[in-house]
Parts: structure tokens; sequence; C-alpha cells
């Protein structure tokens, strides 16, 4: 058995261990340790997913990894990574604005990278049992990240609306998976794929899964509970939860569509389009009124969700590229614009729209780089983001789905005007009198900096988009074959 | 014959027992009642699990849930003062459409389930019951063993444990000695802006 397969997954893991147990053993001065542990780690996994062989199998044929399953799992450390470098500030109480009962940085960091495990083992995953249980893992820590302010009512809010839906969420996922073993007799995703012809109780345990997986993707009318837990949990939690949280729904849609239901995908193109077109369009008019950005951008993550899973309308190559590649822009885009969230609470604890203005002014570059993020949010060429919804948007096209294109060019452009509400506090209202410049830790401004690169990078270089297409491409051939 | 139909029986006033037993642990008024009603359900389907001849999960069952789970509810119960304060009567709308959307998908997932034939399973496929066959099977690297879900679980498991204790955690007071300098940030009033300070209502959606 080769188990170098599982490198990745074995190093996030043990660095959760290190972790956890370093909090025991290192001196409370020395407690920044532990981010670097995590931030090792991670690193190492990400090296070691890199390096990986590109397919192969253990546990004879329960967990695989394949060019899909890669993607996914670097896009998971990406995102984790870039999590602990915005929660280092405030776990360790150097955030300028103090937060009672924040701290822990051992728990918190395990935790986080639990999560990631979960996520990891999700992708790679082949039978439902795997897929189930590795999605608990991915979830149930999340549930306490959101509350882990435990002296905030609203961030104990956040945990128990959290765990209720999440719960629910899991109910329905289960309902639909005993449903699928009962109709196939197998717990293998292959093996369901081929056994189980339309009928109507194949339809229903499909629904009841795509249900129970909406609620982590945020698809309407499975949103309610995304604004609350986005404005309650702590801001670096919340930048996880609307990029993992998320990217962990699509690899689990992606395990449900493309690994098992890769016969029948066709059947679900129009439910994909209205579901899509209904979770872009109400999270698109929501945002427009929200004046907490952390509610704000809640909802412009559910419209996200909806380009998201317009990857799913072509079960081939190029839905799978187009997909990925907008996952990877979408994290990268979404983690820059709450970096820049996370330094401002983090210096001055606002976190209105409003006040955010004349923040050009003072700093200057900070505005820039949220400008940038936020276009690219919005999808402005040359940016990132209008590539990756280009490419979406042509994989709809390609489906047939023409007013789907039409209804996402529409919200595109109400997004556009809701980023811009931020940008006009930026850039055009006045800043107070007394404004002075915000000082910036360096991890922070760097990381803020490499964001804002890498959104533009990715939307004039097409070396990303040629890659992910590569590898998908190798691995739709092995499927379809 | 007769001991088929027996069974039958038995499965219908298990199953009918564990619905109407489920219904009273979400309409009961009094927190200590919905425990009792939880505990019927768990026992029923402990009893639907001896029927399919799944022993060791029927005893896994009572041994972990009824004893252990419910057990610790009422416990729980028992501990909080406001041991019968319930939720509040929801408003008439909402009751009316939660009674929609639980009949409609009642009668959809019936009419579904009625006209469904699913094949028995072969008597070589059914899954093992006694514990040292599933035990080889939980620890099995193959591809009939499920040892990869199993050391997940564990993980799982772990980490509840991590976040229940870091979300039930006290911080505690900082003149007390002993105490972490970790939860330095805990001890640190909120030192917020004014404007944040008295914030007006959100637009709820």
């Amino acid at each position: 058995m080769n188990f170098w397969l599982m490198l990745p997954e074995l190093v996030v893991i043990a660095t959760a261990f290190a972790a956890g147990g370093a909090d025991l053993l290192v001196a409370d001065r020395s407690r920044r340790a532990l981010a670097a542990i995590a931030l090792g780690g991670i690193a190492a996994a990400f090296t070691a997913a890199l390096a990986a062989p590109l397919g192969g199998a253990l546990f004879g044929g329960r967990f695989i990894v394949d060019g899909a399953a890669r993607w996914f799992k670097l896009l998971f450390l990406l995102a984790g990574f870039l999590t602990v470098v915005l929660s280092k500030d405030l776990l360790e109480g150097r955030a300028r604005v103090r937060v009672r009962g924040i701290g822990f940085p051992g728990e918190y960091y395990t935790l986080l990278l639990f999560t990631l495990a979960g996520m990891m083992c999700l992708i790679s995953a082949t039978d439902i049992v795997t897929l189930y249980v590795s999605l608990e893992l991915a979830t149930l820590p999340l549930f306490v990240l959101a509350a882990w302010r435990r002296d905030d009512a609203r961030s104990g809010e956040a945990g128990l609306k959290y765990v209720i839906v999440g719960a629910l969420a899991s109910a329905f996922i289960l309902y639909g998976l005993g449903i699928l073993y009962g109709l196939a007799g197998s717990t293998a995703l292959a093996a369901i794929g081929r056994a189980v012809a339309p009928s109507p109780a194949f339809w229903l345990a499909a629904a009841l899964v795509l249900a129970g997986v909406g609620f982590k993707l945020t698809i309407v009318p499975f949103h309610m509970w995304a604004a609350d837990v986005y404005e309650g949990a702590p801001t670096p939690v919340t930048a996880y939860l609307s990029v993992a949280s998320k990217a962990t729904g699509l690899a689990f849609l992606f395990q449900l569509f493309f690994r098992m239901l890769l016969p029948h995908l066709e059947a679900w193109t129009p439910l994909l389009a209205i579901l899509a077109a209904t979770t872009m369009t109400l999270g698109n008019v929501v945002a427009i009124v929200q004046s907490n950005i952390k509610r704000f951008m809640a909802f412009s993550a559910i419209s996200q969700a909806g380009y998201l899973i317009m990857g799913f309308m072509a079960p081939g190559t190029d839905g799978v590229a187009a997909m990925i590649f907008y996952l990877l822009v979408y994290i990268v885009t979404n983690l820059a614009v709450f970096a820049c969230i996370i330094w401002y609470s983090n210096e001055t604890g606002r976190e209105r729209i409003e006040e955010y203005r004349g923040l050009a002014r003072t700093n200057p570059l900070m505005a820039l780089a949220m400008m940038v993020a936020l276009f690219s949010l919005a999808g402005i060429p040359p940016l990132s983001g209008f590539v990756g919804k280009f490419f979406l948007f042509s994989i709809a096209s390609a489906a047939g789905c023409h007013w789907l294109v039409a209804v996402a060019a529409v919200n595109t452009t109400i997004s556009l005007y809701y980023y811009l509400r931020i940008v006009r506090q930026m850039y055009i209202e006045p800043a107070e009198e007394d404004a002075a410049p915000l000082p910036s830790g360096r991890a922070l401004a760097a990381v803020i900096g490499a964001l804002a690169v890498a959104v533009v990078l990715l939307g004039i270089v097409p070396w990303f988009y040629a890659q992910a297409h590569a590898h998908a491409a190798l691995w739709t051939a092995a499927a379809l074959r | 014959m007769m001991h088929d139909a027996a069974l039958t029986v038995l499965f219908y006033v298990l199953g009918a027992g564990a619905i109407l037993c489920a219904l009273a642990v979400v309409n009961a008024r009094r927190l200590l009642r919905a425990a009792l009603a939880l505990m019927f359900v768990l026992l029923a389907s402990a009893g639907l699990y001896l029927l399919l001849g799944a022993e060791f999960l029927a005893g896994i069952q009572v041994l972990v849930y009824v004893g252990g789970i419910v057990i610790l509810i009422v416990f729980a119960v028992m501990l909080t003062s406001a041991a019968d304060l319930l939720e509040d009567h929801p408003s008439p709308g909402r009751m009316l459409a939660g009674a929609v959307a639980s009949i409609s998908f009642l009668v959809f997932a019936g009419g579904v389930f009625a006209r469904l034939e699913l094949a028995a399973p072969a008597p070589g496929a059914r899954p093992p019951a006694d514990a040292s066959a599933i035990g080889r099977r939980l620890l099995d690297f193959g591809s009939e063993g499920y040892v990869l879900p199993f050391e997940l679980l564990s993980l799982l498991l772990l980490a509840a444990v991590i976040g229940g204790i870091a979300v039930a955690r006290k911080t505690p007071p900082r003149d007390q000695p002993f105490t972490s300098g970790g939860d330095a940030p805990g001890e640190v009033d909120i030192v917020l802006p004014r404007s944040q300070r008295d914030e007006p209502e959100e637009p709820r959606a």
C-alpha cells in the first residue's frame, strides 16, 4: 500500500495534534509559535499534495487521489493557510481593539486543522460512509469556531444557529444517502451510480442530499442561516466559513454529481439552473440593503455560490475546470476582502459599511487592495473574477441555458452596484476630521498585498486555468471511460 | 409462517411506537418528557435493529444511546433550573407553513416508498452481525473494510471533545494563581469606538 498518497492528510492531522500538544508545553509568551506550527504544517501538506502522484488509490479503492481531488485539496489548504494568518493577530491579543473571550490559539488551530483534514478526506472518499464522516469532520468543528467569542451573545447565537441548521442538513444528507444505499445495495459511489436507474425514489434521495448540501453551500432556499452566523462569528472564522465551507459543499456536490450521478447529470441541468438563478438573484438583491459589512459579505457569498454551481451543468472537462478555477479565484478574492475587513476591525473595531469612509485618504494601499478585490468579486475585466465568471457563463450557455446567462449578467451588474457602495465610502466620502493612518502588522499586510496581486495575476496569466483544465481533462478521461 | 407474521406485527408495532414517541419528543412541553420520549424512540429503534438481525448494533444502541446519552440529557435537564421553560408558541403562520411543508413531504415520500420495490439482499451479502466480525471489518485495510471512516470518526470525536470543552470553558479571573496567560485577551475590556457602541438596528433578511 502506498501511504504516500495520504501524506497531505496525515501531515495535517499530525499538525493538528502538534498544535494542540504544543499548547500545553509552550510558555505563555511564546504562544505565537502555535501559529508557526500550524502554518508550517499546512505549507508542508501543500507541498506534499503538489508532489503526490496524480493518480492512485488506497484502502482497496476507498480513498483515491486524482486530478480533481488534488486541486480541491490544494484549494482547501490555501484557504486554511490564509485563515491562520488572518486569525493570528486576534488570537494572540495583538489586535488594537481587544475582544473579550477570544484566545485559546491551541484549540483554535487544532479544530481548524481538523476541518481541513475532513475536507481533504471528503474529496478523496469514494464511498458514502467515508464521505459522510468526512463531511461531519469538516463541519462539526466549524460550529465551535463560530461560537469562539464565548462572552459575546452574537457569537453564541451564531454557533447555536449553525449547529441546529447543520444537524438538519446532516439529517437530510443521511436520509438521502440511506435511500441510495437501499436502492443500490452498495456504499461505493461509482457502484451506486451504475446500479440505480432514474426512479421516483432515486430522485427523492438525490434531492434530499442536494438539499443537505445546499445548506453548506448556502443555496437559496437553504441560505437563511448564513447572515446571522457570518455576522456573529469572529471575523477570521467568517472568512474561513465563506470560503472553506463553500468549498466543502462544492466538493460534496462534486462527489455526488460527478462521481456518482454522472450518467444522469443532464437531467439535473434545469433544476441546477433554477437554483443558480434564484441563489444569485436573492443574494444580490438582499446584499444591497445591508449595512454591516459581514452580513453584506454573507449575501455576497450566497450570490457567488449561485455562480459556482453553474459548473455542474456540463458533465465534462470544461465544467470541472471552470468550477475549480472559479473556486480558486473566489478563495483568493474573498479572502483578500476579508483580510482588509479583519485588519480594519482589528485596528478600529468597526464593521459598518459607512465607517469605511475616507479609507483611501488614510491608508491608500489597503483601500486599493480592497477595491481590486471587490471589483474582482463583481467581475470587472481584466481581474480574475471576470475570467472565472466568463468560463462559468460559457458552461451555462453551452448547456443551452441562455436565460441563465442573461440572469447572471444582470446579477453581475447589480453586484457591481453594491460592491461600489464600499468603494464609494473609501474613495469619495471624506475621512473623519481626526483620521490618522492606521498601522498594519507585517504578516497581514504581506497577505493582503500578495492576495491583491494574485487577484490580478489569476485574471491575466492563463497558466492557472490551463493547469486546472489539463488536470480536469486527465480526471474526466479516467472517469468517463 | 406464524413466526414471520409475528415478526411483521412486531415490526409495525415498533415502527409506529418509534414514530409516535418521536412526535412526542418534539411536541412535549416539558424537556424531561421529551427526554423520556426520546429514550423510547431509541429503544424502539434498537428493537428494529434486532428484527434485522443486528444484535450487536442493538446492544450498542441501548448501551450508548439509552444508557449514556439520554441519561446525560436527563442530568442536564435536572441540573438546569429552568427545566420546563420551552419556546413560546410559534405564530399561526409559521405553524401553518411548517405543517404544510412536513405533510406534503410526508405524502410525497410516502407515495414514493409505497411504490418502491427494494430487492432483498442476497443471503451472503448480509453484513456480519457478531462483534468480532464487525471489529475485523472496522480495521480491515482492504476494499471490504472500513478503517478509514473508523479512524476519521475517532478524529471527529476528539474534535467534538475539544470543541465541547472550548465552548464550555470558563475564562478564569486574572488574579487567580495558576491561570494561563493565554487567556489574556479574554481579560481585557472591549475598547470600542463610540460609533459602534450604540448600534442602530440592522436590516434583517
